[in-house]
């Protein structure tokens, strides 16, 4: 059912280079489909209202021709709505609808993770590895809502899972990676059994780099220090079905980074440490409207320590440890009726956010110094949310969500709140605040053609950060950060249009979407406050300007030549503007890419090129004017076969000629990497 | 809105998780003033004993409430007694002696204990060997006046990072004194400050100095001289001292910086804290 249509849908998801990796995915898929898919009904897909990142890991996927063991950053980054921004070499933020996370909800099949860094450090993302998971669904503005308010739309990481299947059997990976560049060993393997009452998927993936080298500079040492990392991840995940239509599972990630180095940032890490843990329960009953009921328990805790005992030369040393636990559940309904199909989620979820910072001066004799930067902040939240997907006809359909929320914030350090009436006099505890969403999609589809217009609003909750953060360090424009607790929902009116063309060989979509965001939270200097972290040059508080718009607009083309050969293109472009004047930072110019495809039988090999014109840089946020760039890449894969088992080798090079350039989401203008040769090999059984 | 809120959130199926708060340990309420007290010195004359004690023991520069109890030849506190006293230094200066006094209030009956009397003293100068502190207490219960002198030890309060008292020449010629009584547990956000501001008349002499302003700029020294909002400028309130509040943002050493400013706003002592005037020449420290 679900992603063998899917690929064929004339409505299928946005973004060529993606839909291309469908079709491959797809007559693999095709022979392993009636067992490895979960039995989900293909109403429920409603493919057109999301995007699908398909990670390499997804089964049979591994020849598409991109970098099989390429870090789950790198494949967000392909989606044209997604931009990372990069503090380094690691744990780089997603961008959605060019907005940062605090605007989006990331989740890990539908569980909420916290970052435990106040910097921004250690996205969800960060956290698992391409090989825990299948794919990412990417949902854009309000329709994203269903695990908590957001404007910029949400980013589900789908957790890999064999699945059931009626003859048992085991299989396994193993694989092993380099990475010229910075050297990085990518060492993996993964287990997976499965039968008609149970499946169990364990995998093991460990990374470790050391500083990468920017392109080429004439007389300039390209070497980025402070850019090394190491990272362990550990998965399991174990389904039983207890009776026909009854199944239970537990999954768990544990994820553990050492050593980490953020060249954008004036520290770095030395422990992220993640723990996440999930049951379910399915309910799929035989007759009746409802098809699928899910349930789900989970747990998940980080500790994240910042450490600047590495960097030579530091105005004051300290220690910067986080924590974040987060409980949650949720439960969710699939059910349909005549032209309706529905999807019904209640969901909630409790956080503790603790960040603290101790400082040691200069002067040994003198007693270090200790603040909150996250003040024990508790987030409780719970929210109802429904979609109904309306058929009227093969051509037409609706879609409408609406979604309510309620969401409470609590300080839970007496210390933190009292340091936090410095600014706010008499500053309750607690802040209570409801998050409604709602918006309708239309589709029309119609020979070559298929539209696609849709209308949101939802609101959003300051972010810990936003909210109670207390002299956050912001490296790109050198402010310290104060949040603000009592500031209003940030709301968002929003619009997306598309339109896709396909005919015979070619296939055209374009795509638009606007954001109209009310009381847009954003920092502004108090030229009155004096910084905390010494060498920073000002303080900012979190605020609200009446409003802010975004654009985003994306053009993607694919044209067949024939079976073999495929060349495909997209460019993307992005305007963000405050209502006061400001620009709003990390804001994309225009990125194209370009890709020819040669694939036969075991091989693939691609060329592609990508770049950039220059970015409308918004000085108010530290960014400075970054160059266009363009950089080529060239890869070959190739399977073989040995007996029933299969070996993929993919060798290839990123920036082929050593381009040295910067992006506009390189953080503090690091540079991005350099020519860099790798090789991934996959063994397969 | 509060309970309605909760409530839903209860509906909505969270009751599993419904956030268990903590209760925030109370804070230590100030104990009773006649429990815990020290005798600092005690003296007998003509049958009553008089002794002088406060919570912590013992005497030190600066601000230091002082309480007095008197008892009778059989051990009982004396209830509705008077009181004066005089604070005085003398000092050895190779041969000869001078004397000086320092700021001290009146001594009145204790508000919360009949057998206790209450004032402060603020010394200006530690215990040293060339000079001795000697309480003069006058007392009259009932049969005419009495005076007893005893002697008593006052510690220096100042050191790297810790300073509570303060004295600068002004520009008006004036010496003015500061003590620091409040916070004298400082944490971190908003404090009450409280601050006495006198003037040496003589060395006899210091009055409470009234409707001035004292102007606080709280620093931190080790962290590139980083000020915390929550600052309040100082005002004389009804009780004669100097209030406002001053803002700490971690833990630490902090260097509270004052301006000490006329009822015409002219500052008589003290310089505003600047790139190149890293403090003001009146200034208290505290490290918590």
């Amino acid at each position: 059912m679900g992603y063998r249509k899917h690929s064929v849908m004339p409505d299928r998801p946005r973004g060529t280079a993606l839909a291309l990796l469908l079709l491959l995915c797809a007559p693999l898929l095709a022979q392993t489909e009636p067992d490895t898919l979960p039995p989900i009904p293909n109403l429920m897909e409603m493919p057109e209202l999301e995007k699908v990142v398909i990670l390499p890991t997804w089964p049979g996927c591994h020849t598409h021709g991109d970098k099989p063991l390429g870090s789950l950053d790198s494949y967000l980054a392909e989606s044209n709505s997604v931009n990372m921004i990069r503090r380094g070499c690691y744990a780089m933020e997603p961008m959605l609808n060019g907005m940062a996370t605090e605007r989006s909800v990331v989740t890990v099949d539908g569980m909420r993770i916290y970052g435990a860094c106040t910097d921004k450090m250690d996205p969800v993302t960060s956290y698992v590895e391409t090989s825990n998971l299948s794919r990412a669904r990417i949902k854009s503005g309000s329709s994203g809502g269903e695990h908590g308010g957001t404007i910029a739309g949400s980013i589900d990481l789908e957790r890999r899972r064999t699945g059931f299947k009626d003859k048992r059997g085991w299989g396994g990976t193993a694989s092993a990676g380099f990475e010229g560049n910075n050297a990085q060993r990518i060492f993996g393997t993964a287990l997976n059994y499965a039968g008609p009452s149970l499946y169990t998927d364990v995998d093991f993936t460990f990374r470790k780099a050391d500083n990468y080298r920017a392109g080429h500079r004439p007389d300039a040492s390209n070497t980025v220090d402070f850019s090394q990392f190491t990272k362990y991840n550990l998965s399991a995940i174990a389904g039983y079905k207890l009776s026909a239509g009854n199944e239970v599972e537990a999954s768990v990630i544990y994820d553990k980074a050492t050593d980490v180095g953020y060249p954008g940032l004036p520290m770095d890490v030395s422990l992220a440490e993640a723990l996440i843990g999930s049951v379910q329960y399915r309910h799929l009953p035989r007759n009746g409207p409802v098809s699928l009921w899910e349930t789900k328990l989970y747990y998940n805790t980080i500790t994240h320590v910042m450490d600047d005992s590495h960097r030579p030369v530091v105005p004051i040393r300290m220690d910067m440890p986080g924590w974040s636990t987060t409980e949650g559940f949720y439960t969710k309904l699939y059910a349909s009726a005549g032209k309706h199909a529905i999807k019904a989620t209640l969901s909630g979820h409790r956080n503790n956010s603790l960040a603290e910072m101790t400082m040691y001066p200069n002067n040994p004799a003198e007693p270090a110094m200790f603040m909150l930067t996250w003040p024990d902040v508790r987030t409780l939240y719970s929210g109802l949310n429904a979609e109904d997907r309306i058929r009227f006809n093969e051509q037409l359909d609706l879609t409408v969500h609406a979604g309510l929320g309620i969401h409470e914030n609590t300080i839970g350090s007496e210390f933190g709140r009292r340091s936090l009436e410095l600014f706010y006099v008499s500053l309750p505890p607690s802040k209570q605040r409801w998050l409604p969403s709602g918006g309708a999609t239309l589709s029309h589809r119609k020979g070559r053609f298929t539209h696609r217009i849709g209308a949101g609003y939802s609101e959003r909750a300051p972010s810990v950060s936003e909210g109670y953060g207390f002299y956050l360090l912001n490296a790109n424009d050198n402010y310290d950060y104060v949040g603000d607790p009592r500031m209003r929902n940030e709301g968002s009116l929003s619009a997306e249009l598309t339109s896709a063309y396909k005919h015979g060989k070619l296939e055209l979509e374009w795509s638009a979407a606007w954001f109209h965001i009310v009381d847009y939270i954003i920092g502004k200097p108090r030229p009155e406050l004096m910084p905390m972290n010494i060498t920073a040059s000002g303080v900012k508080v979190f605020e609200q300007i009446p409003y802010a718009t975004l654009f985003n607009t994306a053009l993607t083309a694919a044209y067949r030549f024939s079976d073999t050969w495929q060349l495909l293109g997209d460019a993307s472009w992005r305007y963000g503007q405050g209502s006061d004047g400001t620009r709003l930072p990390l804001i994309q110019p225009l990125q194209f890419r370009t890709k020819l495809r040669y694939a036969k039988k075991q091989y693939v090999a691609e060329a592609s090129a990508e770049g950039s014109s220059r970015n409308r840089h918004s000085p108010e946020f530290g960014e400075t004017s970054k160059p266009g760039y363009l950089i080529g890449n060239l890869s070959v894969s190739r399977e073989f076969a040995i007996k029933k088992h299969r070996l993929s080798v993919n060798l290839g090079v990123d920036n082929l000629l050593d381009q040295y350039y910067t992006t506009f989401s390189d953080w503090f203008g690091i540079p991005s990497m350099g020519r860099n040769v790798y090789a991934h090999v996959v063994y397969a059984w | 809105m509060k309970f309605p809120v909760r409530t839903l959130v209860l509906l909505l199926g969270l009751s599993a998780f419904t956030a268990c708060k903590k209760d925030e340990a109370a804070e230590p309420s100030t104990p009773p003033a006649s429990s815990g007290l020290q005798v600092l010195q005690s003296a007998t004359h003509n049958g009553y004993t008089v002794e002088l004690l406060n919570s912590s023991g013992k005497l030190e520069v600066g601000y230091n409430t002082v309480l007095v109890r008197i008892k009778d030849a059989n051990g009982h506190a004396v209830e509705n007694a008077t009181f004066t006293w005089e604070p005085m230094m003398t000092m050895d200066m190779g041969g000869s002696t001078h004397q000086h006094s320092c700021p001290y209030s009146t001594v009145a009956a204790s508000a919360n204990n009949p057998a206790l009397y209450e004032g402060y003293v603020v010394f200006n100068m530690a215990t040293s060997s060339t000079g001795f502190w000697e309480m003069t207490l006058t007392y009259d219960v009932g049969n005419g006046a009495n005076s007893v002198t005893m002697p008593v030890n006052v510690l220096a309060s100042d050191s790297e990072f810790r300073k509570r008292y303060t004295s600068a020449v002004g520009t008006d010629g004036a010496t003015y004194l500061l003590a620091m009584v409040e916070p004298s547990q400082p944490t971190t956000g908003v404090n009450n400050m409280v601050v006495g501001l006198y003037k040496r008349v003589s060395g006899t002499e210091f009055p409470v100095v009234d409707n001035y302003t004292i102007r606080v700029d709280p620093r931190m020294p080790g962290m590139g001289n980083h000020g915390a909002p929550g600052n309040v400028d100082l005002t004389q309130g009804a009780d004669g001292f100097y209030h406002g509040s001053v803002g700490f943002s971690m833990t630490g050493y902090w260097k509270i910086n004052l301006i000490v400013e006329d009822g015409a706003g002219t500052a008589l002592a003290g310089n505003a804290v600047t790139a190149t005037e890293e403090e003001s020449s009146v200034h208290f420290k505290v490290n918590f």
